[in-house]
């Protein structure tokens, strides 16, 4: 009775994400961390995020214990696009800077080109690179008496 | 262990700063709106000399933290508008929250109630709940968001239990809110902040600037310290009239013991 499921050719957002995400510690010296963290049971109690499956980007270090923080975090269904993306407030002011404060700068992709166009923004903004590079210099002055920390955040 | 939070609100203070954390034995310093570098270069290296270490905080630029050199201090979740620490083994929020020039009551809530879930992730890795939220808020104590359940959860009530509460099945621990305590004490100025754009809302001061503990932090709050500070040594921040002229703010002090 069943003809041959197909399975749609696109790539789900958070596999977008991770390959997009390659190469980041090497160009960070392994200072710094950025992970894709799916959030799950009591954590998914984000009321901004509207979507079945979430998950939030966060930036750590293995030399800062307990540091973290967090770039984006999205949303989607089972179909995968529209993606929902809520992106932190200081790196939305950088994108949108006209918008009314009041509002989270939210990105609703159709499409994978599309999502990848976000991410390259996202990434390319001061914000973002300060941050990153904060984290460096936090993290180089504290490798001298490092404690390796494995909690996602 | 002596807190100071103060919204410098970019003016040029260094003088005012470094002499407070000399009148007021300071330990922990934070400002708000200290967006220069020239400022905070100028400040951190003033302090530095005292005995001072400013703290890095990427991802949090609106606020600078310094700390005596003496206190143990560890970067947690950082964010725009808030920073979270740990100093001494005292969990810590600062916070700088948009004003409400710029934000919805929804947005105002729903970043009280972020900063809220980083205190409780800081708390379920340290393993206690000795945490204090300071810093401007932009928000009076009665202000919904500060006393909602989905927001910040800070009552009056300083006899609050340390057992969490349930409302609609969903459980959460409540902070106590000392700075009501400070209506009674500046009974001719309550507030840190004075607005006289007398609208259909007539309140002319706002304590917006303000500090919240967790219950287990009550016996340990010096509330007779707890003040808004008007004086640095015999320097008056304010006018004849009594509003703020340093800074559009006048800051806070309190006292753990």
């Amino acid at each position: 009775m069943w003809k041959d499921f197909i399975e749609p050719e696109f790539e789900l957002p958070n596999i977008v994400l991770e390959r997009k995400l390659e190469g980041f510690e090497d160009a960070t010296q392994a200072l710094a961390k950025i992970r894709i963290v799916e959030l799950t049971g009591f954590n998914k109690k984000r009321k901004e995020l509207s979507k079945a499956f979430q998950h939030i980007l966060v930036l750590s270090s293995r030399f800062i214990p307990g540091y973290s923080f967090e770039v984006l975090s999205f949303s989607f269904e089972v179909d995968g696009y529209p993606t929902e993306i809520i992106v932190e407030d200081g790196i939305g002011d950088e994108l949108e800077p006209n918008r009314f404060d009041g509002t989270e700068v939210k990105y609703y992709p159709n499409s994978q080109e599309d999502l990848e166009a976000i991410l390259d923004k996202i990434f390319e903004t001061k914000k973002f690179n300060n941050v990153v590079g904060g984290i460096m210099k936090l993290a180089r002055s504290g490798s001298k008496n490092h404690v390796e920390s494995d909690l996602p955040f | 262990l002596n807190v100071f939070f103060w919204n410098i609100g970019n003016k040029s203070c260094i003088k005012h700063v470094v002499r407070a954390t000399q009148c007021y034995d300071i330990d922990i310093l934070i400002l708000a709106e200290c967006d220069s570098e020239i400022a905070r270069k100028g400040i951190g290296k003033i302090l530095n000399k005292h005995g001072f270490t400013v703290n890095s905080t990427p991802g949090c630029d609106k606020l600078f933290i310094i700390t005596k050199k003496s206190i143990q201090f560890s970067l947690f979740k950082q964010d725009t508008h808030f920073s979270t620490f740990c100093a001494n083994k005292i969990i810590f929020c600062a916070v700088h929250f948009p004003s409400k020039l710029h934000a919805t009551v929804d947005r105002q809530r729903r970043l009280s109630e972020r900063a809220c879930q980083a205190i409780e992730e800081t708390e379920l890795r340290c393993q206690h709940m000795n945490s204090v939220m300071v810093g401007d808020f932009n928000m009076n104590p009665f202000d919904e968001p500060m006393i909602s359940f989905t927001g910040i959860k800070s009552t009056n009530h300083s006899t609050i239990g340390q057992r969490a509460y349930t409302r609609d099945d969903e459980s959460a621990f409540l902070f106590y809110n000392p700075t009501w305590t400070l209506y009674g004490k500046y009974q001719m100025s309550p507030g840190t902040y004075k607005y006289s754009n007398l609208g259909h809302n007539v309140l002319s001061w706002h304590l917006i600037d303000q500090v919240i503990i967790r219950p287990s932090l009550i016996q340990s709050f010096d509330f007779d310290r707890f003040a808004i500070v008007q004086t640095i040594g015999r320097y008056s921040l304010c006018t004849n009239a009594g509003k703020p002229k340093v800074s559009d703010h006048l800051p806070i002090c309190f006292t753990l013991i």
